[in-house]
């Protein structure tokens, strides 16, 4: 790994990000729906409790930024070339895909920050938040990796991220609604978020059966998502 | 010239049943331009690719600059223009070119320099996909040569091109070379290769089938005939000696003599005819 070359991809990905009016609205599409859950629907949602309105936009952050905005900046470089451009200047993949996954979490976290803020959380649940919110994008962004990884351009990697990201949003969403599905909820990084975050708010003991399976759902996404993703790599490589 | 900058021995390549490269043998000395001359379907791209560490041999042995081509230590002293090399769309000429300073790790200064070189000095501040395609060619190309690489990779870097865009091109190349850049060109174009290449070697479905300098290859395939015009006939006379001298006692008045020597493109379409 190079850092000097990681910086200089990490800064010009940065800052395409905003230029790129698809990765925009998917970074503006949570912030905007906690908007509007917050102010416009506040009445309606006046009983939700535990951060519902944030959590919710969360989920979607976490299913959204790195399936769906990481899988296609990759899968763009591969469209246009650029990768092999890239490569061919000695940057290896390491280094591509570390600044790639670096904006995304960057990305993620300005998008979280701003709907915490957004959703008027109490400031003495921001650095928890911070730490599960962070735990739980890792957990994901691996397989946005793997799925830009998979992808030849940025068609096959919306046809790709489409299913998973519905896979991730839907089940926390759900969970109260069936037992089955709550049970199977479980499983995914998403409902571990809501699982912490509404223990947390609940002014009860933190520690419980509930909160220690939603962190190892985490960490076991996270290696499941490194082994996934290595694989792939092994099998495919970066660049056809 | 100098010494070899590039050995390759008994290179092989395959796609499934396709044979891309079959057994080829080549050397390029430094300070050459060496040309790689073959009609589409060849083996020139996959060539290219083999010597740059984008594809693994079957067979064979690759050496350039003395490594073989996956070596890390060479990458910052070659220069690679590919058929598919992509540009930031979204960011302008210079951010394009700071981009490959920062990876290089090389003063940014330099941006201006090689734009000055290609002619795009006005239109650093636009797009990229501004850029007309002759602009965005010789984007591509200041980004091959920014790190200033001494060997040179260019896979049809003319293709595609206006007469007048494919002209400057050729120069920036000519005067690279002539700064010491010693360049790999593959091209189909027989008449480019013939203006620019010092040596040149023709690849057909995989095989060398010959090689040398352009000049020494029409000599060699010359059909060795004498064109004679007068003010009443135009004709070819054997390439001798006493058959001049006799045709030249019977001439009143002669308008033009000279050799016949065959076009580049001549020799490879009659060396490929012979192979087929």
């Amino acid at each position: 790994m190079n850092l000097r070359i990681c910086k200089a991809l990490f800064m010009k990905d940065f800052k395409n990000c905003f230029v790129n009016k698809n990765v925009f609205l998917m970074l503006a599409l949570p912030v905007f729906f906690g908007v509007i859950y917050k102010f416009l629907l506040g009445d309606i949602l006046q009983g939700a409790t535990g951060g519902f309105v944030m959590v919710l936009c969360i989920i979607m952050t976490i299913s959204i930024v790195p399936l769906n905005v990481l899988a296609n900046m990759v899968a763009e470089e591969k469209e246009k070339h650029t990768l092999r451009s890239l490569m061919l200047a000695n940057v290896s993949a390491t280094d591509f895909l570390l600044s790639k996954a670096f904006v995304a979490l960057v990305l993620m976290l300005i998008d979280g920050i701003l709907i915490f803020f957004v959703c008027q959380e109490p400031m003495e649940y921001f650095g928890y938040f911070l730490i599960f919110y962070i735990l739980t994008s890792l957990s994901v962004l691996f397989f946005g990796a793997l799925v830009g990884l998979l992808s030849k351009d940025q068609m096959s990697a919306g046809t790709l991220s489409s299913p998973l990201m519905i896979l991730l949003m839907l089940p926390p969403m759900f969970s109260q609604l069936n037992e089955m599905i709550g049970k199977i909820a479980v499983i995914f990084p998403t409902t571990s978020f809501q699982t912490l975050y509404v223990q947390l708010s609940s002014h009860q003991n933190f520690w419980n059966q509930d909160t220690m399976i939603a962190i190892i759902v985490c960490i076991v996404w996270i290696l499941l998502g490194i082994l996934a993703f290595g694989y792939g790599y092994k099998k495919k490589g970066l660049d056809d | 010239m100098g010494k070899n900058v590039i050995e390759v021995k008994q290179l092989s390549k395959s796609f499934g049943t396709t044979v891309a490269l079959d057994n080829c043998d080549f050397v390029i000395r430094k300070g050459e331009i060496f040309g790689f001359l073959g009609p589409s379907g060849a083996g020139k791209t996959t060539t290219i690719k083999l010597l740059t560490g984008q594809l693994k041999s079957d067979g064979g042995d690759i050496q350039i600059l003395g490594e073989n081509p996956f070596s890390s230590k060479i990458k910052n002293q070659i220069g690679i223009m590919s058929d598919n090399s992509g540009l930031y769309e979204k960011m302008s000429v210079y951010d394009n070119l700071l981009l490959f300073t920062k990876i290089y790790d090389i003063d940014k200064s330099c941006i201006e320099k090689v734009l000055e070189e290609v002619d795009l000095l006005e239109a650093k501040k636009q797009l990229v996909s501004q850029l007309s395609k002759g602009m965005r060619q010789r984007l591509i190309f200041a980004r091959t040569i920014i790190h200033s690489p001494s060997l040179l990779f260019l896979d049809e870097p003319t293709a595609n091109l206006d007469p007048s865009t494919a002209n400057e091109v050729r120069e920036i190349i000519k005067k690279l070379n002539a700064k010491g850049t010693t360049v790999f060109l593959t091209t189909h174009n027989m008449e480019e290769a013939d203006e620019m290449c010092h040596r040149v070697a023709f690849l057909n479905h995989g095989h060398i089938i010959e090689s040398g300098q352009p000049e020494e290859l029409k000599l060699k395939y010359s059909k060795q005939q004498i064109r004679m015009k007068t003010n009443q006939d135009d004709y070819m006379i054997p390439l001798d000696k006493d058959i001049l001298k006799q045709e030249l006692e019977h001439i009143d008045h002669l308008l033009m003599i000279h050799s016949v020597e065959p076009t580049l493109k001549e020799v490879f379409l009659s060396l490929t005819k012979e192979e087929s």
